[in-house]
């Protein structure tokens, strides 16, 4: 216990300070003196025995640099807001102070200064600075995500504006095909009309008006010329009325009239179609049924004008309500990026169409040197 | 006959990271969800046995984050032996803020040491930093790397015991 005096020198030195408590050490931190605040509240004097860290745990650690100051005349360190945590209560906050003095004969001076109401209000402002920051932070964060998903939505927007702009493109590019097509058939039919009907009836009309004037036996034998003539009209009327609908579809079904296409395909090509089919030996929708028949129709043709082969693999099975399609030569084919034949590109385009006005599918896979393989599915209860 | 060491340790990190949950689970075994700033530091107290010779009496600081050690704060972290870095995975920007704290302590105490710990593992759904961030900062300050939760009590001895072998 230090004597009066210092107990003086000491009140003196700390008048006006909210002091919990305070030591005195020597050189070697040996508590010279101590006073100080127990947890109930409660003064106590004494401490001589005790480690310094006991008293002052917040100066474990810095015994080093007390030392040092200890040897250090007008030094001083400040450990601020340290908490200490009572039993059932808030915590008290103090600030440690250690000054170098050098009175009677001690050389450190430490002293813990109550901080508690300033540290609790300070607790209150950064409570409510943190949760700021913190709100602040996850509405950036909110933000960044409905960015991003702005962005995202944007890119779908765009690819789909242009995969839109791309379909209706390939609609006008298609409707300019068909109505060049219709124009073609318009014109071919015209001219068959035209040179081969229309003579014809120009040759009866005439053939008939020469006979009238001729006798009768002669007249006869021109009669006959005139039935033969007929005869032949019939069937070029009948074959160009089959080219443009083949009324054995309406009538017979799909089977009937692949089987009659493929001979006449064999006919006048001199391609050998090789036929598989199985459940197809029964009716379908009309729709169904022409759309089956143009698709063959169109990728025999295309065979035939580009491919190159003598054969072509034709395969037609119902499965469930499927009815599949498949389609294959091994003709030169061709790339469907770089090279695409101007009829074949409109019947690749015709027969999309037709597929997907059903909700079918259809996909194309062929390469240079690869030939041509086409497989369409089309739902035999879809009604167009 | 046991050897008994005195060693005192800091948690550093940005703020609402969770040092102070690390802390009340590590030595009070118990965890609050009710998030509570720090002001100032807080130290405990926590005995470890390294070994059957070895006690070591940790002293353990929790800091408030956030804040820069300059002026008195510096004496925060003087006279530690080793810092627990501690970073919030769901928050990107609480690990690039660890090169700062690990820079600031180690000027203080160039001989410590530093274990990483990636808090809050138990929010996977709202992760955000990524294993490559993590070993690339464990790398650039050659120290461990651990994932954490306070709340499901993973890994929290672990990296405290991770530490104290460093240490001692």
């Amino acid at each position: 216990m230090m004597d009066r005096v210092v107990v003086e020198w000491i009140t003196r030195r700390l008048a006006q300070q909210q002091v919990l408590a305070y030591a005195l050490l020597d050189r070697d931190l040996k508590i010279l003196d101590c006073h100080w605040l127990v947890d109930n509240g409660d003064p106590a004097q004494g401490g001589q025995d005790l480690p310094l860290g006991s008293i002052f745990p917040a100066l474990i650690g810095l015994e080093d640099h007390l030392r040092h100051f200890a040897r250090t005349p007008g030094g001083e360190m400040e450990i601020p807001q340290i908490a200490r945590q009572l039993p059932n209560q808030k915590p008290i906050y103090y600030t440690l102070r250690v000054e170098s003095i050098r009175e009677f004969d001690a050389h450190l001076l430490v002293f813990a200064l109550d901080a508690t109401d300033e540290s609790r209000m300070e607790q209150q402002l950064i409570q409510q600075r943190n949760e700021l920051r913190l709100h602040v932070e996850a509405r950036l964060r909110a933000e960044e995500a409905l960015k991003q998903a702005n962005d995202q939505l944007e890119t779908r927007v765009q690819k789909r504006t242009i995969e839109l702009q791309e379909a209706n493109a390939q609609l006008r590019s298609l409707s300019r095909r068909l109505v060049e097509i219709q124009e073609t058939e318009r014109r071919e039919i015209a001219r068959e009309l035209h040179d081969e009907i229309g003579q014809a009836l120009t040759g009866l009309k005439l053939l008939l008006q020469r006979s009238a004037r001729l006798p009768e036996d002669v007249a006869r034998a021109n009669v006959t010329e005139a039935q033969e003539m007929v005869f032949e009209l019939m069937n070029r009327v009948r074959q160009l009325s089959l080219e443009l609908r083949p009324t054995m579809l309406d009538d017979l079904g799909l089977l009937p009239t692949l089987l009659w296409h493929f001979d006449r395909f064999t006919a006048h090509t001199q391609i050998n179609v090789r036929f598989k089919h199985a459940g197809i030996d029964r009716r379908f929708s009309s729709d169904v049924e022409i759309t089956a028949y143009r698709i063959i129709q169109e990728a025999l043709t295309n065979a035939a004008r580009y491919a190159n082969v003598n054969e072509i693999s034709v395969r037609v099975m119902l499965s469930g309500d499927i009815l599949g399609i498949q389609i294959d030569d091994r003709g030169k084919g061709f790339s469907l990026e770089t090279f695409r034949p101007h009829g074949a590109s409109v019947g690749l385009s015709s027969m999309r169409e037709r597929v997907a006005s059903l909700d079918g599918a259809i996909s194309f896979d062929t390469a240079p040197g690869e030939g041509v393989h086409i497989h369409a599915q089309l739902p035999i209860g879809a009604q167009s | 006959m046991t050897r008994t060491l005195q060693k005192k340790i800091c948690l550093l990190g940005d703020f609402a990271v969770g040092k102070t949950s690390l802390v009340q689970r590590f030595v009070h075994h118990r965890f609050d969800e009710k998030y509570l700033s720090t002001v100032g530091v807080n130290i405990s107290r926590k005995e470890i046995l390294l070994d059957e010779q070895t006690q070591l009496h940790l002293l353990i600081w929790d800091l408030a984050g956030g804040e820069e050690f300059v002026g008195p704060q510096a004496n925060y972290i003087k006279g530690a032996s080793g810092a627990l870095l501690v970073c919030d995975l769901t928050r990107a920007i609480t690990l690039s803020a660890l090169k700062l704290y690990a820079a600031d302590f180690h000027a203080a105490s160039p001989a410590a040491s530093f274990v990483i710990l990636a808090n809050k593992s138990d929010l996977t759904a709202q992760r955000v930093l990524t294993e490559n961030q993590l070993t690339e900062l464990a790398d650039e300050l050659s120290a461990p790397l651990m994932m954490t939760s306070a709340k499901n009590d993973d890994n929290v001895e672990r990296a405290f015991a991770m530490l104290a072998d460093t240490i001692a």
